[in-house]
């Protein structure tokens, strides 16, 4: 069984800077054979009477106060196939094409008889498509049927009861056939898709040629289908142009509620998650701004990606008005599905928002505000600790104790220092900075704790002892 | 309303009583006789226990510890309780929120803290810290918070108490001996000074009876810091009900607050 989505507004709904650009008072226009022709068009102008193909003088006369936009062919495709990684959830085999020469509009097929199970049934399936297409705003029209091609026949059908009737009752026009075959069919009387198929396919090659024929064994199932089958991409690369320059961070805040919506939409279809994400935003003379994101965990939550991107966000100033973003990802990783254990574990509850907790406080610190510490095997003090960007795997303790405040330039202890244990020989690093130290643990009159040493490649046999303090045990 | 806390001989005046109890513990409001329960964690040291009321830091409350120098074991005091805390909640973190200085790995690790489970997050100022501190909050996936933060004012450590309050985990704040004079919203306000013996802690503000002191904390010769098992100067075991000041007390080294608690004078 095989789902077919049309969406004849593709060119103005797939435009991401705004929160819903079919319902704004727009055209978009193409030139068509040198005269510019309407492509698609918002609600407020359909309400005036345009319509898709219509002359641009024509819909001027209908619909004045119209904000006008070229179409960009590029953009269409790429939000298109955002919408192939959205569809992967419903389906395996997913074909895309965008409109063009040969297919009269964008256009999203998928074979949905394999997933019926899964959702429950058809209406229930259907009901879940139909959600998420209005959530994203796009205007569609949908078909079923058992090829592909009779699918997109049926999301052509004008009217809802010729779209739950059967294939025979459908209009001629529904078909897709070639406007010259078209014409003439009209003009020999017929009108429905059964009349047509009863017709012996001698005739009918004789009279309207091989590609009629096949098209009609398409539709009946007689014939492959011919569709190319959509990829899931390695990783999530997509642009998005806009319309009109954002100025702000608040405006592009808007804008990427949309964009990020678009990508957690594709992540859930492809079961996917990311663990980085590059925005990049494009201006018009200067170098482009890069933000990148990037999260403790693998993750696909729209709102997470939001609120991180948000908090990045707040700490840019903008050089330059915003014309265009690109996101890319990292490569994608299979989503790691959660299991709940039989028992319930208290200690562990909320364990898991820890990941994003972290995103939030680097996304507004900067990635290097958090750190851990991580022991290293060596015995030079200043470098036995370092630390790093994400958790240490191993951990490596010191037999002798070590102060739990290391200062960063040993500075002159004081007087009056009552050594308690030591010495601790530490002698290494002769390849590079020779360091001969003998280590104390002395107490000093502020009651303070303190790791002191004697440098004993500097010091003079005859002098009293110097020390140094390196550290506080605090 | 008198023999409603009288007549408990009655059964049924005694379940309303119980009831009445019951009302008023929702809003915090405890009977005097009776000592509201109190969710702490073990200080690692049973003497310092026995002062602390509920035997222990507070849980979901800010323990304000107060240091006259960093270095004096302030913080292997407090490393003390945490370790065990972290034991028993393997897949907790424990954040350290603006050291002031490098910390070292090994000496964590010595101390029983998994570095792995110790996130360090370095802010600019202080709004930042309650910031983190609040955002952390959300996550019930921490043990405990400890902030170093000298210039926090009465506002943000009223953030931190509703943070901890939040997150049902103690937070503890470190700040210089010289904020003891200040009032703090703190629910426990713990005073480290150094004595000639060993260090000096004094418990300048609790639930329950303050004033009490004990001199525990020794450097010793196998590890940093140790809490003396049993300690012999314990001034006074904590009085009973009262805040005044008893003749056996010794006088207190740390400056308190302007204003004698009620009852002093």
């Amino acid at each position: 069984m095989w789902l077919a989505l049309r969406f004849p507004h593709w060119a103005l709904d797939s435009l991401s800077d705004a929160v819903a650009p079919a319902t704004t008072a727009t055209l978009v226009v193409e030139n068509q054979a040198g005269k510019r022709r309407v492509v698609a068009a918002g609600e407020p102008a359909i309400e005036q009477g345009v319509r898709r193909g219509m002359v641009l003088a024509d819909a001027r006369m209908r619909a004045p106060d119209m904000h006008i936009l070229e179409r960009r062919i590029a953009g269409e495709q790429a939000a298109l196939e955002r919408l192939g990684g959205w569809a992967w959830r419903y389906s395996s085999q997913v074909h895309i094409a965008p409109a063009g020469d040969q297919i009269e509009c964008s256009r999203v097929v998928l074979e949905i008889g394999a997933s019926l199970k899964l959702f429950g049934g058809r209406q229930r399936l259907l009901r879940a498509v139909r959600r998420d297409l209005n959530r994203m705003g796009y205007r569609y029209s949908l078909g079923v049927a058992d090829t592909p091609d009779a699918a997109l026949a049926f999301a052509r059908a004008p009217t809802r009861g010729q779209k739950d009737g059967s294939l025979a009752h459908l209009p001629l026009h529904c078909l897709d056939l070639d406007p010259r075959a078209e014409l003439s069919l009209k003009a020999s009387g017929l009108r429905q898709t059964g009349e047509l198929l009863a017709l012996p396919p001698g005739a009918l090659i004789r009279r309207y040629g091989q590609a009629t024929l096949d098209h009609l064994e398409r539709v009946r199932g007689q014939r492959p289908h011919e569709l190319t089958l959509y990829q899931l991409p390695q990783r999530y690369g997509t642009r998005h142009e806009l319309t009109g320059a954002v100025e702000t961070t608040q405006g592009l805040v808007f804008v990427l509620r949309r964009i990020l919506g678009e990508l957690a939409a594709f992540l859930q279809g492809a079961d996917a998650t990311i663990q980085t994400l590059q925005i990049k935003l494009f201006h018009d003379d200067l170098p482009p701004t890069r933000l990148m994101l990037r999260l403790a965990a693998p993750s696909r939550a729209a709102d997470h990606l939001e609120r991180v991107a948000h908090e990045r966000l707040a700490r840019l100033t903008l050089a330059a008005p915003v014309l265009e973003i690109a996101l890319a990802s990292d490569r994608l990783r299979r989503h790691e599905h959660e299991q709940d254990s039989l028992w319930r574990d208290e200690d562990s509850t909320g364990c898991e928002q820890w990941p994003a907790v972290l995103d939030r406080l680097r996304a507004r610190l900067g990635h290097s505000a958090v750190g851990w510490l991580q022991a290293v095997d060596d015995h030079h003090p200043d470098q036995s600790s370092t630390e790093i960007d994400r958790p240490p795997t191993d951990s490596a303790a010191a037999s002798a104790p070590r102060p739990l405040w290391l200062l960063d330039e040993p500075q002159r202890a004081p007087n009056d220092l009552t050594l308690i244990s030591g010495p601790e020989r530490i002698e290494t690093g002769w390849w590079q900075h020779s360091i001969r130290r003998d280590y104390f643990r002395a107490r000093d009159s502020r009651g303070r704790l303190l790791w002191v040493y004697r440098d004993l490649v500097h010091a003079r046999p005859d002098s009293p002892p110097v020390y140094y303090m390196h550290g506080l045990f605090g | 309303m008198s023999n409603l806390y009288t007549s408990t001989s009655n059964p049924a005046a005694k379940r309303r009583l119980a009831e009445h109890e019951a009302y008023w513990r929702r809003f915090g409001v405890h009977r005097a006789t009776r000592q509201a329960e109190l969710p702490a964690m073990s200080t690692g040291s049973a003497a310092l226990d026995r002062l602390l009321p509920g035997g222990g830091y507070p849980i979901g409350a800010v323990t304000e510890l107060l240091s006259s120098n960093t270095g004096m074991g302030e913080l292997s005091l407090l490393l003390h309780g945490l370790a065990a805390r972290m034991a028993a909640h393997p897949r907790r973190q424990l954040a350290f929120v603006a050291p002031p200085g490098t910390l070292h790995a090994a000496a964590l690790a010595q101390s029983g803290i998994d570095c792995a489970r110790l996130p360090i997050i370095h802010c600019r100022d202080d709004n930042e810290r309650v910031w983190c501190v609040e955002q952390m909050a959300h996550a019930h996936a921490f043990t405990a918070f400890v902030v170093w933060g000298d210039s926090l004012d009465t506002t943000a450590l009223r953030r931190l108490q509703l943070a901890a309050e939040k997150s049902v985990c103690p937070v503890f704040v470190y700040r210089d001996i010289r904020r003891a004079a200040e009032r703090s919203p703190a629910a426990l306000r713990v005073a480290i000074t150094a004595g000639a013996k060993g260090q000096r802690l004094e418990i300048l503000k609790c639930r329950g009876p303050a004033g009490a002191r004990a001199v525990g904390l020794q450097a010793a010769l196998d590890q940093p810091w140790q809490m003396r098992p049993a300690p012999v100067s314990l001034a006074s075991v904590r009085a009973p009900a009262s805040n005044e000041s008893t003749a056996s007390e010794t006088r207190s080294h740390v400056a308190r607050p302007a204003f004698p608690p009620l009852g002093t004078r």
